[in-house]
């Protein structure tokens, strides 16, 4: 049995129905599709029922929309759509994050010395080239990883920024991460600048520790009180859980501390994401195509209510009828399956074995 | 921005800030057409002190003080936005608002003890959203970033008491960020001045000419001098970042789009032309005579938005992995080489 992967994304889009973005006819469109090479672009709705049928008739691979609002966003070239704003849009990605669990399921190996080994690592340990081939995975515990990193992000553009959260939107990316969208009409018109320094800010970038400290009479203290606003409140709180902060120290003992704390708090996001006013960005309510899970819009609320686990279950997408899967290294674990022992062949639910054939080497090899 | 809150302003005020709506309106008063500026004696006197503002901009970088009259101020203001915009020049526009914007940032310092509700006005006319509190001034963020002069240290966001929205900063501070808004609003006003070029009377077109000429003349010294320097492989009036790109090209390697963008746009705007900026680009191994003229013409201006990107800053070169070094009072590798033109080259380490 060969995998008809678009078989089983076109009875998704039969089935179901994709929520339009918000102001659907400003927005551009981009998808690609099985079998056909590079990204159709410029494409755009004028309602929700235009994009669907689209969707039910050509049944891309990948559904991406502009986090901008453009006056003509169909306009071939970029400089004529007309620029109104966007959205402020935040990524989170665990592929750049060093989980625990990595370990468990990523493998690379070297294309000049041949070692091989589990975990992430950026060049090769033995010899130190940077040609390695991956095999990265998911599971629940990145998603796990992930999910606090935009939870902190919610705490400070809700607290320091004063960003409502009826104006915010997260979206489970299908793979890796998540977005986290604010719809506000003011802040559209934030320009790349202004957007950088809010990604530097909530990323903790550029805190200069020497105006968090002040001299005292045998050393350093903390300035600032944990009920301060913004940073100076934040990094307080954290210096408290810590023995070695309540007393004066050297300047460079302080300034570590400080450093440290900043690491704990800070948001783990992709700049260039939020510093891009013209993102093309998954389409929350499509699959993903390297993984047949549904890009999975909720809000901040659903999102603090579920667990890791929850938000993998409530992506899959497609049907779960048992097939035989042969795959020759396989993670320890992945999404939400845990595979302690080494086995060449496994029967598993059918949007996990086409998530590995999709992501990986597997092969289906009939139902069980 | 509370109701209550009003400004007395006098005839006084209108030299000092002439961008201010009520000072506008004084020249419609006034009733000057564009045919007048070129034509009446009043018109013509206004005329050539708006072309000295302008020049004297270009030669010492400085905006002399405001005449008596405030009339005559807020009309010579208003005509060399006029020249600013015909002549067309983004460098140039923004020269020239930097300059005006010093100038008036004298008289908030002055007034902002006396009078802090006139800073508070010029923050409204910009359209920003502010709290008196604290002894201080609460200004939303989407505003502060906007007008931030400074991307590190004590003005970066990440170092600044931010809640719920708002960015509290000290008066002195305030009118800091005033002085940014100044110079950005000058340069809206410029781009908004526009007037059909057919309708630009004959005496104010010379004026344009002169103006662009002085311009491109007080450029090319400087270019002229890089590029001799850099034909006879002194590359020492750039900066390093550049330099180590410069290095790596020669050595064969392939640079990657953003190295490739941050180099072209700054060969660019020193005044390499597209084919002696492909010229730098064609000992890179990937190079491909099409597609690298495309990019640079792009980036030039030449191409699609026809706008002239200009290159990184010191802060966006950083976070793209391109510097590793500190350039003493640098904020953009630019500065870097102007200075190094004029024999002052910046400390690096
Ligand atoms: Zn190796
Ligand atoms: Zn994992």
């Amino acid at each position: 049995m060969s995998l008809d992967v678009v078989k089983l994304f076109k009875s998704y889009y039969a089935r179901n129905t994709v929520p339009p973005p918000s102001s659907i006819e400003r927005r551009e469109f981009a998808f690609s599709l099985f079998n056909s090479q590079g990204m159709f672009r410029h494409i755009a709705f004028s309602n929700g029922e235009e994009m669907n049928s689209f969707l039910r008739e050509k049944v891309p691979q990948h559904a991406y929309y502009s986090t901008a609002y453009y006056s003509d966003p169909a306009a071939q070239d970029m400089d004529e759509k007309g620029w109104l704003g966007a959205d402020l849009v935040f990524d989170i990605d665990v592929d750049h994050i060093n989980t625990p669990c990595k370990v468990l399921h990523d493998t690379w190996r070297c294309r000049d010395c041949g070692a091989e080994g589990w975990g992430m690592v950026e060049k090769c340990p033995s010899c130190g080239s940077e040609r390695l081939d991956r095999q990265t995975w998911v599971c629940d515990q990145c998603i796990s990883v992930a999910r606090e990193e935009i939870l902190k992000l919610v705490d400070i553009l809700e607290e320091d920024f004063g960003i409502s959260r009826d104006e915010m939107y997260v979206a489970f990316s299908g793979h890796r991460g998540f977005h986290l969208h604010v719809e506000n009409k003011l802040l559209a018109e934030l320009d790349q600048e202004a957007r950088r320094e809010l990604a530097d800010y909530v990323r903790g970038l550029g805190i200069d520790p020497d105006l968090y400290i002040v001299k005292a009479r045998r050393g350093y203290v903390y300035r600032f009180k944990p009920d301060d606003p913004g940073w100076r409140g934040r990094i307080a709180k954290l210096l408290m859980l810590r023995e070695e902060a309540g007393a004066e120290l050297a300047r460079e003992e302080l300034r570590r501390l400080i450093l440290e704390c900043v690491a704990e708090a800070r948001a783990n996001i992709d700049e260039k994401v939020t510093m891009d006013v013209k993102r093309l960005i998954r389409l929350p309510g499509t699959l993903h195509g390297k993984t047949g899970l549904k890009v999975l819009k909720l809000t901040v609320q659903q999102l603090e209510a579920m667990d890791a686990r929850s938000v993998l279950e409530k992506a899959i997408a497609l049907p779960d009828e048992p097939v035989r899967v042969e795959m020759e290294k396989w993670p320890k674990r992945v999404l939400t399956s845990v595979f302690p022992d080494e086995a060449d062949e496994r029967t598993l639910p059918l949007y996990l074995a086409v998530y590995l054939a999709l992501n990986g080497k597997a092969r289906i090899l009939g139902p069980a | 921005m509370p109701e209550a809150l009003r400004v007395a302003l006098s005839t006084d005020d209108y030299r000092w800030y002439p961008f201010l709506p009520e000072a506008l309106r004084v020249v419609q008063e006034l009733g000057l057409t564009l045919e007048e500026l070129g034509e009446t004696p009043l018109g013509l006197e206004i005329l050539e002190a708006a072309k000295s503002r302008v020049l004297t901009v270009i030669e010492s970088g400085a905006y002399p003080p405001p005449s008596d009259d405030y009339r005559l101020e807020v009309s010579v203001f208003t005509t060399a936005l006029l020249i600013l915009s015909q002549v067309g020049d983004r460098a140039l526009t923004e020269k020239f608002a930097v300059a005006f914007s010093k100038r008036v940032f004298e008289s908030i310092e002055r007034d902002s003890s006396k009078r802090p509700e006139l800073l508070l006005y010029l923050a409204t006319v910009f359209g920003w959203s502010f709290r008196v509190e604290g002894g201080g001034v609460s200004v939303h963020f989407k505003d502060y970033v906007y007008a931030q002069p400074e991307f590190t240290g004590p003005w970066k966001l990440v170092n600044r008491q931010v809640s719920g929205g708002y960015v509290w900063v000290t008066w002195r501070e305030f009118a800091r960020l005033l002085q940014t808004g100044v110079k950005k609003h000058v340069a809206r006003l410029v781009d908004s001045a526009g007037v059909d070029p057919s309708a630009v009377p004959e005496r104010l077109y010379a004026a344009v000419e002169e103006v662009s000429r002085r311009w491109a003349e007080a450029r090319s010294e400087v270019l002229a001098y890089a590029r001799a320097g850099y034909r006879k492989g002194d590359a020492s009036v750039f900066p390093p970042c550049i330099r180590a790109l410069l290095e790596e090209i020669q050595s064969g390697k392939n640079l990657t789009h953003s190295a490739r963008f941050a180099l072209a746009s700054f060969l660019l705007s020193i005044g390499f032309s597209v084919d002696e900026t492909l010229e730098v680009f064609k000992a890179s191994p990937d190079y491909r005579e099409d597609l690298a003229r495309y990019q640079v013409e792009h980036i030039a201006g030449l191409r699609g938005s026809r706008t002239k990107y200009t290159p990184y800053k010191c802060d966006n070169m950083r976070s793209l992995g391109l510097c590793r070094w500190s350039c003493q009072g640098v904020k953009h590798p630019l500065q870097f080489f102007y200075r190094a033109v004029r024999g002052r080259p910046p400390r690096v380490t």
